[in-house]
């Protein structure tokens, strides 16, 4: 896959994700999730967790979109 | 040409000017989101994508002290680092830049720093002469680098 690919495919990902929020919100509020091709494919509590489980199953976590999905309610500012 | 950078208006909690980038080393590779941060004088790699990245805390220099959420972390510089934007053009934008590393020193500082992104800061932009456009109400904000 090239850099143009990978970087085209997460951005979908990304506008997908922000499109989606309350649904996935509802399902994943305080997880680390995984997404591709516009779907979570994998979760976890923390993201070292995340990147096992990922690792598990043979994906090359550096290309996966990881995010966190911060709790209804609550706004991260920096 | 420019990089786009994504609003979210229609949820107001996310209302933040980010993206996606591809962050190279000389031996790794990482796709991950970034933060455009106006507020943040210099660009920082977060802690997790430096996990990723295996990026060796001990071989780094150390930086300034850095206050993030009321807790205060050391700073280490870390210069081989490229950054891979996408263009609105379908293009790629390659720019290298120094960054700084956070280090947490207890686990209860790992938990807290592993939400944060990497975070593109003021440096980024007058150094590498970027111009940011950003207009909330007509939904568009990119970067474009000044001829």
């Amino acid at each position: 896959m090239t850099d143009l690919q990978i970087l085209s495919g997460s951005i979908a990902d990304l506008k997908w994700f922000q499109e989606n929020s309350s649904k996935i919100k509802e399902k994943y509020e305080g997880e680390f999730i995984a997404i591709q091709n516009q779907e979570v494919v994998e979760f976890a509590p923390t993201a070292k967790i995340l990147i096992k489980k990922l690792d598990k199953k043979g994906e090359n976590s550096n290309l996966v979109l990881i995010k966190y999905v911060v709790p209804k309610g609550e706004i991260v500012i920096l | 040409m420019r990089i786009p950078l994504l609003t979210s208006l229609n949820q107001p909690e996310m209302t933040y000017l980010n993206s996606v980038v591809l962050l190279k080393t000389p031996r790794k590779i990482l796709n991950t989101l970034f933060i455009l941060d106006t507020g943040s004088p210099k660009t920082i790699l977060s802690y997790f994508d430096a996990l990723r990245l295996q990026i060796p805390f001990n071989s780094l220099s150390k930086t300034e002290i850095f206050s993030i959420g009321g807790r205060k972390y050391q700073g280490y510089c870390f210069s081989k680092l490229k950054f891979v934007f996408k263009s609105n053009d379908e293009k790629l934008i390659e720019e290298e830049f120094p960054v700084c590393v956070i280090k947490p020193t207890s686990e209860k500082e790992i938990t807290e720093l592993s939400g944060i992104q990497t975070i593109i800061g003021m440096d980024f932009l007058k150094t590498k002469k970027y111009i940011l456009f950003c207009d909330m109400d007509g939904k568009i904000a990119y970067l474009e680098k000044k001829e």
